[in-house]
């Protein structure tokens, strides 16, 4: 690796706008360990941060989470959803908002990071719904947040992306391939180091790490499979991070595992696609 | 004329659903709830459907090439492109 480029620890160390864990988070882990809290409790620790406890609402609420208009309260999401569900969507939900300002450049825009990142949302709940092998719930939040290293790698070294981002398209090769040999890792090491500092959990950390070899990610490699065909199918389908995204190549067992190699499969998620790119692009832009 | 996309009122319940035939009385009920304006469906044309087909199926060569280079990207190359045919 060239001296001249910090290692992932030391290139997300430097980044400033990086905030540091949220109270709200903090608070709802340490009540999370303590069996006497009830859902009224925990619903009251998420209420205390109204801009977070109103944008989760948003969310299961957007047609493209798939509950339109039936969960009004924080509670009566965690009687829904699950406790572990509402958490995570606290965490993503906090991630969006950590990193809503971060402006666009010529070769990295932010609106369409943010739309395949929804796409990749949505898709990898209804690839987890199919498979029968990956909590739903959890999906979804790995998928939004699955290219979370390059906004940080953005933010940290946008000229050193911008070059990485014209190589990539100028030479049709994969953006992760020129990364590891212009810095010597992939974006996603930049991810786990943010999922690492706001103790993510350890699955959802792990699928983000190898989300391009998911086979890597052991206990978490169903998870990382997910998000892994999720991020490929959404791309074939249009709703791309880049301008002119270079295609991904789909890990053979993940594909497997996601049950894509059935022609039938692949077809009907295939035709169940296009609405959730639309619901991205709409709750994007809303948001 | 009909809705492009379902309409709710401020507490998410539907008033229309996508693709609803607006008529008056239907406008009259949006207005009382204070909708002045609603997405309309537009028809696309054959010679739109076509160019819009075309401009689908290059992007889609650009991502994929001639072939796909392992065989799950020749599947998915393969369904992607019959999609936009059908689409």
């Amino acid at each position: 690796m060239p001296t001249e480029i910090p290692t992932p620890e030391a290139m997300a160390g430097h980044v400033k706008s990086i905030p540091t864990l949220p109270g709200v988070l903090i608070e709802l882990s340490r009540r999370m360990s303590d069996p006497k809290t009830s859902s009224d409790d925990l619903a009251q620790v998420i209420q205390q941060d109204q801009a977070i406890s109103s944008k989760v609402l948003k969310l299961v609420n957007s047609p493209f989470y798939g509950y339109s208009g039936k969960i009004h309260t924080i509670n009566q999401g965690i009687v829904i959803l699950g406790f572990n569900a509402i958490k995570n969507l606290v965490l993503s939900t906090s991630v969006m908002e950590a990193f809503k300002g971060t402006e666009s450049g010529e070769h990295f825009r932010m609106e369409l990071l943010w739309i395949h990142s929804a796409a990749v949302a949505g898709v990898s709940r209804l690839l987890a719904e199919r498979s029968g092998c990956v909590d739903p719930e959890e999906a979804f939040v790995a998928g939004l947040l699955h290219d979370i290293g390059k906004v940080l790698l953005w933010i940290s070294e946008p000229k050193l992306l911008t070059a990485c981002i014209q190589a990539s398209e100028g030479h049709r090769i994969q953006l992760e391939e020129v990364e590891t040999r212009v810095l010597g890792f992939e974006d996603c090491e930049l991810a786990s180091v943010l999922a690492e500092r706001w103790k993510f959990p350890s699955s959802l950390r792990d699928s983000l790490r190898w989300r391009t070899q998911p086979e890597r990610a052991g206990a978490a490699a169903p998870l990382a499979s997910a998000i892994h065909c999720a991020n490929i199918l959404c791309i074939a389908m249009g709703a791309s991070p880049l301008a002119r995204t270079v295609m991904p190549r789909p890990a053979s067992r993940a594909w497997q595992l996601m049950g894509l190699h059935h022609d039938d499969r692949l077809r009907r998620i295939l035709s169940e696609i296009p609405p959730r790119i639309d619901g991205a692009r709409a709750f994007v832009n809303s948001a | 004329m009909a809705v492009s996309d379902t309409i709710r009122d401020a507490k998410g319940q539907i008033l229309l659903p996508a693709g609803v035939l607006l008529g008056d009385s239907q406008i009259a009920q949006l207005l009382q709830r204070g909708i002045a304006a609603v997405p309309i469906a537009v028809e696309e044309t054959e010679e739109a459907r076509e160019s819009r087909v075309a401009a689908r199926k290059a992007q889609i060569l650009e991502l994929f090439g001639e072939t796909g280079e392992t065989p799950e990207l020749e599947q998915l190359r393969r369904f992607v492109l019959e999609h936009a045919d059908a689409d």
